[in-house]
């Protein structure tokens, strides 16, 4: 009888030590990319400090607005994820949600992170009012993918740099009867936005929207009007491959080899060679003139940790984040995908070992993002209503590229109803937070 | 009608002796085979779509994207079978649309029956507020009960299970109509001669009404389970880990939002999540057909 | 009498009660939504009266959401009926290859609405979509299908016609089914021509089922959602955005909760009126038999 008491207190206790701390990380990313992110969270349960303590479950909930989306549903319900990975243009819609705990809070008791650990270009995008709030795990800049071989053949050296520039070999390069054209890239927002900020232009009044929040777009400033005429010159010019929305046509025809330039994301840089029957070069963007300071902004997504009941699944969100942003997380990441490595010791690691002498393709985003110029333009605008404002701006370009509008027109459309959402938006969180 | 009148050709073809003439004048002039060609070209527009889809999840790497386009791949690669298999759990995503599909479509059947006599046979205060209410639900637009639905089933815990997919959807306003449209044909004096010896109405209901409209009933259910098969939005805000989700929501998967995906695995991923419904549709097409063809519709 | 009284309300409980657990009360739920201002995380809300209502009717891209929308029904109904009737009559004068046939078209009907997209995502792909090319091999040069406003539209229809095109055969099969031969026959013999015979014998005949798969369809074209999210996101500017679409994306992508459930109610308002007024047609023109 005692034997059996002794056994059910020991049991008992080792219960309480085996009380597993048990989240949900949701992500969006598909394909291959969610397969290294599979095998990342895996070796974060396997290592023997979190055994019996944290557990992380890897869960994909679809593309980043269906993500989002979810996410809102699920606080709704009081459930969801303790961490979740949210698209750039959905920082400012977090910062307001009041449901996440901001990276930074957690640095004063972890002396291993701190904010000096990351890139100043890419933390820079995720701090709002001054703080850190989330990890920005993956990013990425556009950068020029071009086909070398096409290139040789028309004899031409290297990819120029400005808008005339590329517009000049892009004609060069394109042949009607054999279907060529020159360039191409997705028709998503992102991309004007990246020359907007390439001229040095911000796209958002109060400074991007991160010293107040903006009122004022400037698609119709010099930069906004040119970044839409270059894109429409080409087109008309035939030297543009206009294949539509979403990012898959684009990098489709360049690499069905019928545009011999493609402006995509970085984080693609290691797939498209893959994909490629030809030998792929990279190179920065272009922009108007090379004498004005401007720069990229970063894309692509950040880890946030949500607030919990049980401040144990905030402790365990946090020591899972802490690891994807480790060294040999970020190390791999970086080289199995493209997207930055977020951390400056990574970058000189693999530069002491060679790896970008290897891949000289992957070094031209690291090197684009140091030339950005510190500047507000290239930190990236902060709006609630970002996903609006983007299908504003995509209609537009897509107006001008019929030749249903002219660029001035459709901008200063776009323009109009951006503004609309922004001044809707403002009244109503000002009512809110006046309540 | 009777179409296959061709005796100037055999006349002509016994004057002449010209045989070759004559059966080509005589196959011009057949009426079917010229209805049949007629028929040929929308009806290979309807499969070439799913046969380039076959061709397209064999091809690999970039062939895809060749042109001029082939249907023939250059050869038949499993490759990207194998990656769709191992980069996703295909039979269970299947298996779970299977699972809500069917419950759906039998809980579809057997309320819709139940409201649909109430409806066509039985008298009462406000059925004429109900039937415009019932068909009124058809009306609504199934993006906006998401939220309110979500957060019902958040409050019974529901998140992430079968009865999540199923619950809503055990009723179908479009099923009680098209029953009733058919329940009101069944003879009156069917009924009342089968209550005067004495059976119940449950019991008139399933022994004899069920059986007779069996074939709208079958019709009916192969049209809710399609449409349970085709759901997208609610199983993907209810569903969250991947053993839940089903074949539309895992296709999701194959395709990244921000990257140049590999066509051949997609395609090869839609060829087997599509494979299971065809052959199921293909096996039941001739009960669905004859369902329509004998339920109210025709009048 | 109580028993015979309560008892239709028995059979219909489960039915009402589904109903209006999942659609009848988040129905009413979103007229209410309507008319409030929400904060999409938060759900902190405050009465709005009929600002959403007016933000609405003033809003240009609301009308051009309507009229898309109308374009849609009448792009994808009205062919989609006139191709599944004339090809529902000529399988009906050929038993023989009736059976095949049928199962060719029907084919589509059975994949899902996401998946079919999928497969016209490729066929219109601009670098290696094989309808342009068959277009290039008969000399036309294709137009950007899903990337020229003009066309955007009509390649999403040309999608859903595919789709439902089956669907509708087989209901004017049945319909056919219940012509009475006797009746072609005799028309025959008075020396009606084909067209006659079509208008005064076949058609009154059909007028149910012609009613039924209209009101079905415009029900359809009106919710349509799958195959224009996954081709064309609405775009390219906005010609293919639907009502349904619009609402998705202040609902999902926006989360302008008030605004979007304003849209259902209007929505729902234009689906109530169509259908009325396909139900006070029928009256007057609908024969049944």
């Amino acid at each position: 009888m005692r034997e059996l008491f002794l056994i059910v207190l020991v049991l008992g206790a080792a219960s309480q030590a085996l009380a597993i701390t048990e989240i949900q990380f949701w992500h969006s990313m598909a394909g291959p990319k969610g397969k290294i992110l599979d095998g990342i969270v895996n070796e974060f349960n396997a290592v023997p400090e979190n055994q019996g303590v944290f557990h992380v479950h890897l869960q994909y909930v679809g593309s980043y607005p269906e993500g989002m989306n979810k996410l809102r549903t699920a606080l709704l319900g009081k459930k969801g994820p303790a961490v979740a990975q949210i698209y750039d243009i959905g920082t400012r819609t977090m910062v307001d949600s009041g449901a996440v705990v901001p990276l930074e809070d957690f640095f004063a008791d972890d002396p291993s992170l701190s904010k000096e650990t990351f890139l100043p270009q890419i933390r820079g995008y995720y701090e709002v009012d001054g703080k850190l709030y989330s990890l920005p795990f993956a990013t990425s800049n556009p950068i020029v993918y071009y086909n070398a071989e096409s290139f040789r053949k028309a004899g031409i050296a290297g990819v120029p740099k400005t808008f005339a520039e590329i517009e000049k070999v892009a004609l060069q390069l394109s042949d009607k009867k054999k279907q060529l054209t020159g360039i191409t890239w997705p028709l998503v927002g992102w991309f004007f936005e990246q020359f907007v900020a390439r001229q040095g232009q911000d796209l958002l009044d109060h400074h991007n929207g991160r010293q107040g929040r903006g009122v004022r777009v400037n698609y119709t400033s010099p930069a906004g009007i040119e970044a839409v005429s270059f894109w429409n010159r080409m087109v008309k010019a035939g030297s543009f491959a206009h294949v539509g929305r979403g990012w898959e046509p684009a990098a489709h025809n360049f690499l069905a080899g019928r545009s011999a330039m493609l402006i995509t994301s970085t984080s693609e840089v290691f797939d498209i060679a893959k994909q490629a029957p030809f030998e792929v070069k990279t190179a920065p963007i272009p922009t108007k003139d090379l004498a004005v300071a401007g720069g990229t902004v970063i894309g692509g997504n950040a880890l946030w940790i949500l607030k919990k009941e049980d401040k144990n699944e905030e402790k365990a969100a946090y020591a899972f984040v802490r690891y994807m942003a480790s060294l040999a997380v970020q190390e791999k990441w970086h080289t199995s995908t493209g997207y930055f490595p977020i951390r400056q010791d990574v970058v000189e690691k693999l530069e002491k070992e060679g790896f970008y002498a290897k891949n000289p393709s992957a070094w031209t985003a690291i090197e684009q993002l140091r030339a950005s110029a510190p500047i507000s333009a290239t930190q990236g605008a902060l709006m609630a209503v970002f996903p609006e404002a983007r299908e504003h701006i995509e209609s537009a370009v897509e107006k001008v590229l019929a030749g249903a509008m002219s660029v001035e027109g459709a901008l200063t459309e776009a323009k109009a109803r951006t503004e609309k959402a922004l001044a809707r938006d403002n009244a109503i969180k000002t009512r809110i937070v006046g309540e | 009608m009777d179409d296959t009148v061709s005796l100037p050709g055999k006349r002509v073809g016994e004057m002449v002796g010209a045989i070759p003439t004559v059966s080509w004048s005589r196959i011009l002039s057949n009426k079917r085979l010229w209805v049949t060609l007629f028929l040929l070209i929308p009806a290979l527009a309807q499969i070439f779509p799913m046969v380039y889809m076959i061709s397209m999840s064999f091809k690999e790497g970039v062939e895809v994207f060749s042109y001029p386009p082939t249907v023939m791949p250059k050869s038949l690669q499993l490759g990207n079978y194998q990656a769709a298999l191992e980069a996703a759990p295909i039979g269970r995503f299947l298996f779970n649309s299977m699972v809500a599909a069917l419950s759906i479509t039998l809980l579809q059947i057997f309320t819709a029956i139940l409201a649909a006599y109430a409806l066509a046979r039985i008298e009462f205060r406000g059925k004429r507020i109900l039937f415009v209410l019932i068909l009124g639900t058809m009306m609504v637009p199934g993006e906006i009960t998401i939220i309110p639905n979500y957060l019902t089933l958040a409050r019974w815990g529901w998140i992430d299970t079968y009865q999540a997919l199923v619950v809503p959807f055990a009723a179908s306003g479009f099923g009680v109509f098209l029953l009733y449209q058919f329940f009101r044909t069944v003879p009156k004096e069917l009924e009342e001669a089968a209550i005067v010896d004495g059976a119940s109405r449950l019991r008139f209901l399933f022994q004899i009404m069920v059986p007779l409209a069996l074939p709208a009933i079958i019709a009916f259910g192969v049209y809710a389970f399609v449409s349970a098969w085709n759901q997208y939005l609610w199983p993907l805000v209810v569903t969250q880990s991947t053993d839940m989700q089903t074949a539309q929501i895992g296709l999701g998967m194959f395709r990244a939002e921000n990257e140049s995906n590999s066509w051949g695995v997609i395609m090869a991923a839609t060829s087997m999540l599509i494979a299971p419904s065809l052959l199921l549709f293909l096996v039941t097409q001739r009960q669905f057909v004859r369902g329509i063809t004998m339920s109210g519709l025709k009048g | 009498m109580r028993k015979a009284n309560l008892f239709p309300w028995l059979l219909l409980s489960p039915t009402l009660l589904v109903l209006g657990m999942f659609v009848i009360y988040p129905a009413i739920y979103s007229v209410c939504l309507s008319l409030q201002h929400v904060d999409p995380f938060t759900q902190r809300s405050f009465f709005a009266g009929f600002e959403n209502y007016t933000e609405l009717f003033t809003s240009s891209e609301y009308w051009e959401s309507v009229s898309t929308s109308f374009f849609f029904m009448l792009y994808t109904v009205i062919p989609s009926i006139v191709f599944s009737l004339l090809i529902a009559l000529a399988l009906d004068t050929n038993p023989f290859i009736r059976g095949f046939f049928r199962t060719l078209f029907m084919m589509p009907v059975a994949v899902s609405t996401a998946m079919a997209a999928m497969l016209w995502v490729f066929l219109y792909n601009p670098t290696a979509g094989y309808l342009n090319y068959l277009l290039a091999v008969i000399g036309i040069d294709g137009p950007n299908w899903l990337s020229d406003p003009h066309w955007a539209l009509v390649a999403v229809a040309i999608a859903t016609i595919w789709k439902e095109l089956g669907f509708n055969i087989i209901f004017f099969l049945a319909g056919l089914a219940g012509v009475p031969n006797e009746l072609r026959e005799a028309a025959t013999l008075d020396g009606a021509n084909a067209w006659q015979r079509f208008r005064h014998v076949v058609l009154p005949i059909l007028s149910p089922t012609l009613f039924f798969v209209g009101v079905v369809s415009v029900i359809h074209s009106f919710e349509s959602f799958g195959q224009i999210h996954i081709l064309t996101k609405g775009g390219p500017a906005g010609s293919t955005s639907v009502l349904v679409y619009s609402l998705y994306r202040d609902a999902f992508e926006n989360f302008r909760t008030g605004y979007a459930s304003a849209q259902a109610v209007v929505l729902f308002g234009i689906l109530l009126l169509f259908t009325v007024v396909q139900f006070r047609v029928a009256k007057k023109r609908v024969h049944y038999g």
